[in-house]
């Protein structure tokens, strides 16, 4: 699998696998959405509805839509996918459409999640999850090796500090 | 200690009715307490709110017997209830102990407390009591502890006693070990000694001013908005009209000349106002916010006294709001957003609100709330490209708007050409006035940094100005759509502990934006 990371200094990228991870989660939804049209394509005529098109046409078109886009989406967002461990704070950048820059002090931190889903569990990947008192903090680094996560949190818990940080 | 014994509590000969008690003696220790006896008809009152639609079956089909049963039953319920529940405050927390069947304990430790409000409504202030209603973070109903009821002294020396306690937690890592005996778990001993502290009045509203706040304020524009739709209702419901006019002689009801119809109008117009100018009163008649050692204590209502505290320490964001009427009378009303309210299910956001006040007066007033943060600095504005922005964003909503509406008319109707040109003219005047709303969106944006504040102003027909203490920002992003990126703009948003609005500086220049997140993480000032 992955080395453990030594440094974390440094402006950086994701794990490359996370984009596996994100074209199954995307393909999965609009294959899911997919099917739920192509049902009821065929339960509407069926019951005798007169609709435009041969059968399953607008399932297909979600296909190939939904296709591209599980395609392009997860790559384009992994370009834009920085996070670098400051000094003094953890700061992200994403965002393919709308580009976010933000940035959470160590001291604002009150706890850290290491999150898994199933396949980012296959891959071996694994996502930090960081809590400030504000429901409104932007602090989720998906793709990071599972076997880094506990490192990063520790590192990053290490620097919060004492305190109630509100 | 949670006990799954479910005997009485240790001492219950102890537990007489609560007298009147010296305020600001001792509190703490002395086993649990009950609360006051005439706690079960609270608790009567609570159940019975659950559960009137049975009485009021009951009462229906006349069966009176087994309404007083159900009363009686009711009333024993509560009693029990009041016998099993206790408060004290011990190891560093306000425990309450409660539950029948199953027993239930609950521990406020004082450093958790957010917020000790002292609530009287008119029923409480008869019998001479209070509920006391500790607010802890987060929301929902968990994040509260009601002590309802307990007479006034008894809540009043309560509150004083967890406020103070939370205090000297709360200086404990600053001031290290040294100033309090290691062993003490909350430092009340201490703090008991330290005679309460003076209070201050910020802002004391006369009746006139709370009568002011409240034509001028959102209630009576909110009104209006609904009063307008409403006297369509009768071109939608055909037969409401002719229904009513059968009930009331129509001849004497409806207007039928020009000054009729403007009396009638005239006479809306007062009683509507004079409806909000009322609402107004009952819930903010005699607003009092006042400045109590380093709390700030804030009370008001005709018939429902309250009274909230909310240490000065847990103060996030003060947020400055001009509504155009109240600009147009040199008014202004302030806003006051604290941690540990995500919940807003209580009368949250206007509770820590002063309701109106003079704008000359928002500079004093900001000053006692956030010290260096008065007066607001001179604010920048925006590069001209934010200017195109405003307007085109604007233009862009209300041409949606329109066409839904075009297009409704269109599918409902079936107009002719003067139709036609006369909408055309219409729709001419509302982008116009779409342009100049665009324009004063623009205007009314601005930003400042400096002294550990950031200021920001945002808004059309009401402008707010948010003071954000920069050592209270939990983290900050800057954040730009494509649109924004294509012009050189970006926002900046501040997240701060607590609910409410989140701060933001809108569409700044991109490189101002970031040197503004460096402000807010503290790096730059």
């Amino acid at each position: 699998m992955t080395e453990a990371t030594g440094s974390w200094v440094g402006s950086r990228a994701l794990d490359r696998r996370i984009v596996v991870v994100w074209t199954v989660q995307e393909a999965v939804g609009y294959g899911a959405l997919a099917l739920v049209v192509l049902a009821v394509d065929i339960g509407a005529r069926l019951a005798g509805a007169d609709l435009p098109g041969p059968p399953g046409l607008a399932a297909g078109l979600l296909a190939v839509v939904g296709g591209l886009a599980a395609w392009w989406l997860p790559r384009a967002s992994y370009r834009h996918w920085r996070y670098q461990v400051a000094d003094d704070a953890l700061e992200v950048r994403h965002g393919v459409v709308r580009r976010i820059h933000s940035a959470i002090p160590y001291f604002r931190v009150q706890h850290i999640d290491v999150a898994q889903g199933p396949v980012e569990r296959a891959v071996g990947l694994a996502r930090l999850v960081v809590h400030t008192a504000s429901a409104g903090t932007d602090a989720t680094i998906p793709g990071i090796a599972a076997g880094d996560a506990e490192g990063l949190r520790r590192l990053i818990l290490a620097r919060t500090g004492h305190g109630d940080a509100v | 200690m949670r006990s799954e014994d479910p005997g009485p509590p240790t001492a219950p000969d102890l537990h007489a009715p609560a007298g009147p008690e010296i305020p600001g003696a001792p509190v703490e220790g002395g086993g649990p307490k009950r609360l006051h006896v005439l706690s079960p008809v609270f608790f009567a009152g609570r159940h019975v709110r659950q559960l009137w639609p049975l009485a009021l079956l009951l009462a229906a089909r006349r069966q009176w017997w087994l309404l007083a049963l159900g009363a009686l039953v009711l009333l024993a319920w509560s009693t029990l209830e009041w016998l099993r529940r206790t408060y004290a405050l011990e190891g560093g927390a306000l425990r309450l102990e409660e539950g029948v069947l199953a027993r239930k304990l609950r521990a406020v430790p004082f450093d958790r407390i957010q917020q000790v409000d002292l609530v009287r409504k008119p029923l409480h202030r008869l019998l001479g009591v209070a509920t006391l209603r500790v607010e802890t973070a987060g929301g929902g109903s968990a994040a509260e502890v009601d002590l309802d009821v307990v007479t006034l002294p008894e809540a009043r020396a309560l509150r004083a006693s967890l406020l103070r306690a939370k205090a000297s937690l709360a200086d404990a890592p600053g001031q290290g070990t040294a100033t309090r005996p290691a062993g003490d778990p909350a430092g009340v001993a201490g703090a008991e000694v330290a005679a309460p502290p003076a209070e201050r009045v910020l802002v004391r509203l006369r009746l006139g001013e709370v009568m002011l706040a409240g034509i001028t304020g959102s209630r009576a524009a909110a009104a209006l908005v609904v009063l307008g739709p409403l006297s369509q209702a009768s071109d939608w419901f055909p037969g409401l009209s002719d229904w009513l006019f059968r009930r009331f002689d129509p001849e004497a009801v409806t207007p039928t000349t020009p000054p009729a119809f403007l009396a009638v109008a005239v006479l809306g117009v007062v009683v509507w106002l004079g409806l909000a100018a009322a609402s107004s009163v009952v819930t903010d008649h005699g607003f009092t916010l006042a400045r109590v050692g380093d709390d700030l204590v804030v009370r008001r209502g005709l018939l429902e006294r309250r009274e909230a505290v909310l240490p000065l320490s847990r103060l996030q964001v003060v947020r400055i709001e001009e509504s155009l009427l109240r600009r147009l009378l040199g008014l202004a009303s302030i806003r006051i957003q604290s941690a540990g309210r995500t919940g807003g299910h209580d009368h949250t956001a206007s509770r820590l609100a002063i309701p109106v006040l003079q704008r000359t007066e928002v500079n004093r007033v900001l000053g006692e709330l956030l010290p260096g943060a008065a007066p607001v600095l001179r604010l920048l504005a925006p590069p001209p490209a934010a200017r195109r922005r405003a307007v085109t964003r604007s233009l862009r909503r209300t041409a949606v708007l329109l066409a839904v509406v075009a297009l409704a008319l269109l599918l409902l109707t079936s107009p002719g050409t003067a139709a036609l040109s006369s909408a055309a003219v219409l729709v001419a005047a509302v982008l116009a006035l779409a342009v100049a709303a665009g324009l004063a969106a623009y205007r009314n944006l601005g930003h400042a940094a400096g002294n550990g504040f950031l200021y920001a102003r945002v808004g059309v027909a009401i402008r707010v100005t948010t003071v954000v203490p920069v050592a209270k920002a939990q983290s900050g992003s800057v954040r730009s759509s494509p649109f924004q990126r294509r012009s050189g703009l970006a926002t900046l948003h501040v997240d701060i502990a607590g609910g409410g609005p989140a701060p933001r500086v809108y569409d700044e220049a991109e490189p101002t934006a970031e040197r503004l997140l460096q402000v807010v993480l503290g790096r730059r000032v």
